[in-house]
């Protein structure tokens, strides 16, 4: 229906799971009552390589790359200008809290850093929002967002440990997958009942086959988490791929106002 | 309500026949596939007769443009007299306004890799000619109005198959396609 946009489908699940891996490993450093461990540092790296890797696929939607800086100027009025400035900032704090934990995990700085990324992904919601897609021109990109950057977040502690907090984990990613799964189903169900163009909104993720593979990938671990309560890095590997195939039918298939001109609405 | 230009589309006298596109084309040579100005043909449900009836629409040039709150950089501007500008030395081709205008009026050109709209050819309105579109149509079915003085009660906003933004406030207006007489022979 609409071009595949790769490259924004990369930057927005790369930033969001870096954002869900700052945000989970803030939260197990805290709720779970750790102290300080080796491994924090190295998933805020990882989060921070998952960032860079997004915002340098961001440039390749743009004509002009070399013009991107100039996004920095709108944002009076530009959610995309506010998306720009608040990944960006949240890029270098991300940067400072990663020197800074050379020594100790300075716990507020990571606060810091996990609440501006939570910022930025709502102002990132707001920007793919717009009036042209009746569908996405309300929370959905929000609720959407959030729910990639807590699975890839929580799926990501496969790689990080410690094993300790497998079952901790292993819960909450349970919740959310089956959370990601109802609200992945419900969101085109109601638009199959809306209007004009939302009801081919949903009628085409729902005629996706990539749209019902990401849901297959979604629900792939969830067995093996209830029954092991152990995470493995496949796990991660698919809810990767699960996001960016569900990303791709954000982008592909979500029908425009200007499509169905001299149709009834 | 400070001066606003807007298309009017006389849908009543539109015959179809591409001359207004044609027109735009000739005048700014868009890259091919990139149209500034589209010709709709209404739906069977909206206008169920086998003679056709057409919306022939280009950019709205909002009070509210989506286009130029949306753009990262600035691009766009609205003049005094209504008309939106797109400023295509400050584009940098990110596609937010393709993405964002319900209308479809910005549109990707793939060769300077810039967006790009209708202009409603303000240096043709600054000397006060007529935009290319407007001098084209053969049977006047597209003009320009000031809707600070526009006042025609039977001139729609939002007629059936043009979407509905009232936040926008899309300055165009609209004669509808009258429905034919139908004669029955009768016995």
């Amino acid at each position: 229906m609409n071009d595949a946009n790769y490259s924004l489908v990369l930057f927005t699940v790369l930033a969001q799971g870096s954002v869900g891996m700052i945000v989970t490993s803030y939260l197990c450093f805290r709720l779970a009552g750790r102290g300080e461990m080796p491994h924090v540092r190295r998933e805020w790296i990882m989060a921070g390589v998952l960032l860079l890797a997004g915002l340098t696929a961001s440039l390749f939607h743009i004509g002009h790359p070399f013009g991107a800086a100039a996004a920095l100027t709108h944002g009076a009025t530009s959610w995309l200008s506010r998306e720009v400035i608040a990944v960006c900032l949240f890029g270098a704090l991300t940067a400072y809290t990663i020197v800074a934990m050379r020594k100790s995990l300075p716990a507020s700085l990571m606060l810091g850093t996990a609440i501006l990324g939570v910022v930025s992904l709502v102002v990132s919601g707001a920007a793919y929002a717009p009036p042209s897609l009746p569908a996405l021109n309300n929370a959905s990109p929000i609720a959407l967002f959030l729910l990639t950057a807590a699975s890839i977040g929580l799926a990501s502690k496969s790689f990080f440990g410690p094993k300790d907090d497998d079952g901790f984990v292993a819960q909450w990613l349970i919740f959310v997958l089956i959370a990601s799964i109802a609200v992945r189903i419900i969101l085109p169900s109601v638009w199959s009942s809306g209007g004009a163009v939302m009801m081919k909104t949903g009628q085409a993720w729902f005629a996706s086959p990539v749209f019902w593979l990401h849901i297959v990938l979604l629900a792939a671990p969830i067995p093996f988490l209830q029954k092991s309560k152990a995470l493995k890095p496949w796990m991660f590997v698919a809810v990767l791929a699960a996001e960016l195939l569900g990303r791709l039918t954000f982008f592909v298939g979500t029908a425009a106002t200007y499509q169905n001109i001299g149709h009834l609405f | 309500m400070s001066k606003q230009l807007a298309f009017y589309v006389d849908s009543q006298k539109c015959i179809g026949c591409f001359s207004c596109a044609m027109a735009c084309k000739n005048m700014y040579h868009p890259e091919p596939g990139v149209k500034w100005r589209q010709v709709y043909p209404l739906s069977e449900d909206i206008y169920p007769h086998h003679e056709r009836a057409f919306y022939s629409l280009a950019c709205n040039h909002c009070e509210h443009p989506t286009c130029l709150e949306c753009c990262p950089v600035g691009a766009y501007t609205k003049r005094e007299d209504g008309i939106v500008v797109h400023d295509q030395d400050k584009c940098i081709g990110c596609g937010n306004c393709v993405r964002s205008c319900p209308y479809g009026a910005p549109q990707y050109n793939p060769k300077l890799k810039k967006a790009e709209k209708c202009s409603m050819c303000w240096e043709r309105i600054d000397a006060k000619l007529e935009p290319a579109c407007v001098q084209a149509c053969p049977v006047k079915a597209l003009r320009i109005i000031d809707l600070s003085e526009f006042d025609d009660a039977e001139a729609l906003h939002y007629p059936p198959g043009f979407p509905r933004f009232e936040s926008l406030n899309p300055s165009v207006r609209f004669k509808l396609p009258r429905h034919p007489h139908v004669v029955r022979r009768n016995g």
